[in-house]
């Protein structure tokens, strides 16, 4: 069952979230609203502050997710809320349940189909950013309702929660649409399939570009260690970040040490500890979104390499990032019968 | 290269292999003193960052040492560990460095003898890797 409306998307848009709060059916929603040349995530509480919404400007400056995180750290929302998210937002917003970062009461969730967006800060950059061209995932897997809007003339809604579908119900009738349906799943998937290609190839030529120390220092050569990639990635949530913390403070001499065994000791110091690090703390629900890449001022393309690291990780574990909130985070939980070759002879 | 002496970090559990080493000790088992053994509280408080800091440090190779399965104090530590391992010898493989230089074994406080075998199995294991070249590198 389909809820549809019709014309310019933007403008459709604005229909269903005007009908919404004049229905009194929400309290207030989130979603991207223009900023001069780019848009950014806001929360608005009335019909009338719908008019600069900007949900299909292919640009993502930050994560809805992680403003999902601040926005119910102190308490849950009291009312109705409904928040439109792209689908590797929706996939972060679904680990950052699981971590416990998201009270969800009283929010509905809209995954948006998405066919990419631009560098934030090069926007004249005519073209979509790397990760975008290898995402797997157009269209989302999870929420309460899906915006599909690819490959279609307008805005279509479908319910994939309960929540969802009382929200739609409330509107008014729903259609059944098997026409769309097809014609939207068709387009999904062939674009799937055009970046599942690309992205083989994307695997087999980062590996040639990174391996070996050799190659991973020249990688993060220009490195500046401000952390702005960790700061942005929407699934590093911690408040004090481990490799912010005082583990990482050494005394005069254990730097002397540390230099007699090189040639040089490069300044700032733990770079590479930092990004293996991380990863070996968060890849796995890495949903590459390459925000890490998009917030780093030196250019090295850190949301490439989390992407490349977690494709292997995740066929290792069998676990896909964001895709079924009932799916354990890999690491709070184990098998006393896995891995049988780690740990023994 | 033949007198290369690898330096090797071992991460051992308080509670089993820690008394696993000082059982070889008081039984006159030799291991090789390449050994530089660091007790912790269990396998499963080890963070990945202190294994890649290790091997960014000049160690040639790392063991952490942790209770059997099903006998860890903390009731899983040890198995959460070995998913933290697998994971960073997963991530070591995607970045072409050398994974065969991060250990786990299972060494429980009576096993003195396995503590004794497993170093001098390691120890050679790492001697024929040669040294590692991640504790020589500018860039830390
Ligand atoms: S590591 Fe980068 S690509 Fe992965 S989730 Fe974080 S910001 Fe996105
Ligand atoms: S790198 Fe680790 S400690 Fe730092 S914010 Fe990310 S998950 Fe937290
Ligand atoms: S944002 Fe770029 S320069 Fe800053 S720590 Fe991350 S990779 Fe290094
Ligand atoms: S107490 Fe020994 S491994 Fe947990």
């Amino acid at each position: 069952m389909i809820k549809q409306y019709s014309g310019d998307k933007e403008k459709a848009l604005r229909t269903f979230i005007k009908e919404l709060f004049e229905k009194n059916i929400i309290n207030a929603a989130f979603l991207p609203i223009k900023q001069g040349e780019t848009a950014f995530p806001a929360l608005i509480t009335s019909a009338e502050a719908v008019e600069t919404s900007a949900l299909f400007l292919p640009v993502m400056p930050v994560s809805s997710a992680t403003q999902l995180v601040r926005l119910t750290h102190e308490e849950p929302l009291h009312k109705t809320t409904i928040a439109f998210l792209r689908p590797c937002e929706m996939r972060a917003a679904v680990e950052l349940i699981k971590l416990n970062q998201i009270k969800t009461d009283n929010l509905i969730f809209v995954g948006v189909d998405c066919e990419g967006t631009y560098d934030a800060k090069d926007l004249e950059k005519n073209d979509i950013r790397e990760v975008c061209k290898i995402c797997e995932f157009p269209e989302t897997l999870t929420g309460d309702i899906k915006l599909a809007h690819l490959g279609l003339d307008s805005i279509y809604l479908t319910p994939i929660s309960n929540k969802g579908q009382d929200l739609l119900e409330k509107t008014g009738n729903l259609e059944d649409n098997s026409n769309i349906e097809k014609e939207h799943n068709d387009y999904i998937e062939k674009i799937k399939k055009e970046h599942l290609l690309l992205k083989e190839t994307f695997l087999k030529e980062k590996y040639e570009e990174v391996k070996g120390l050799e190659n991973l220092q020249k990688y993060f050569e220009t490195c500046i260690n401000c952390h702005n990639c960790m700061q942005q990635c929407p699934i590093c949530y911690c408040h004090e970040c481990f490799f912010d913390s005082r583990a990482f403070y050494f005394k005069s001499e254990q730097f002397i040490t540390s230099a007699k065994r090189r040639e040089a000791l490069k300044f700032p110091t733990d770079t590479l500890l930092f990004h293996i690090g991380r990863m070996n703390h968060m890849v796995l629900s890495c949903v590459n979104c390459g925000l890490c890449e998009q917030a780093c001022p030196m250019d090295i393309k850190v949301g490439q390499l989390f992407t490349y690291v977690n494709a292997h990780a995740r066929d290792e574990f069998g676990y896909v990032s964001g895709k079924n909130i009932e799916d354990e985070l890999p690491l709070t939980t184990y098998r006393e019968d896995e891995f049988k070759n780690v740990g023994e002879k | 290269m033949d007198n290369f002496e690898p330096k090797i970090i071992g991460f051992f559990c308080n509670w089993c292999t820690s008394a696993a080493a000082d059982l070889a000790g008081t039984s006159r088992l030799h291991y090789p003193s390449n050994i530089r053994p660091i007790r912790v509280m269990c396998s499963g408080s080890v963070d990945m960052s202190y294994i890649l800091r290790s091997l960014f440090q000049g160690a040639d190779g790392v063991i952490i040492g942790g209770c059997h399965p099903g006998d860890c104090h903390y009731v899983n530590g040890n198995f959460k560990a070995r998913r933290r391992v697998v994971l960073l010898k997963n991530i070591m493989r995607s970045l072409g460095l050398e994974e065969e230089r991060v250990w786990l074994r299972w060494i429980s406080a009576s096993e003195g003898k396995k503590f004794a075998e497993t170093m001098n199995e390691i120890t050679e294991k790492i001697k024929a890797l040669g040294p590692n070249k991640m504790g020589t590198l500018n860039q830390t």
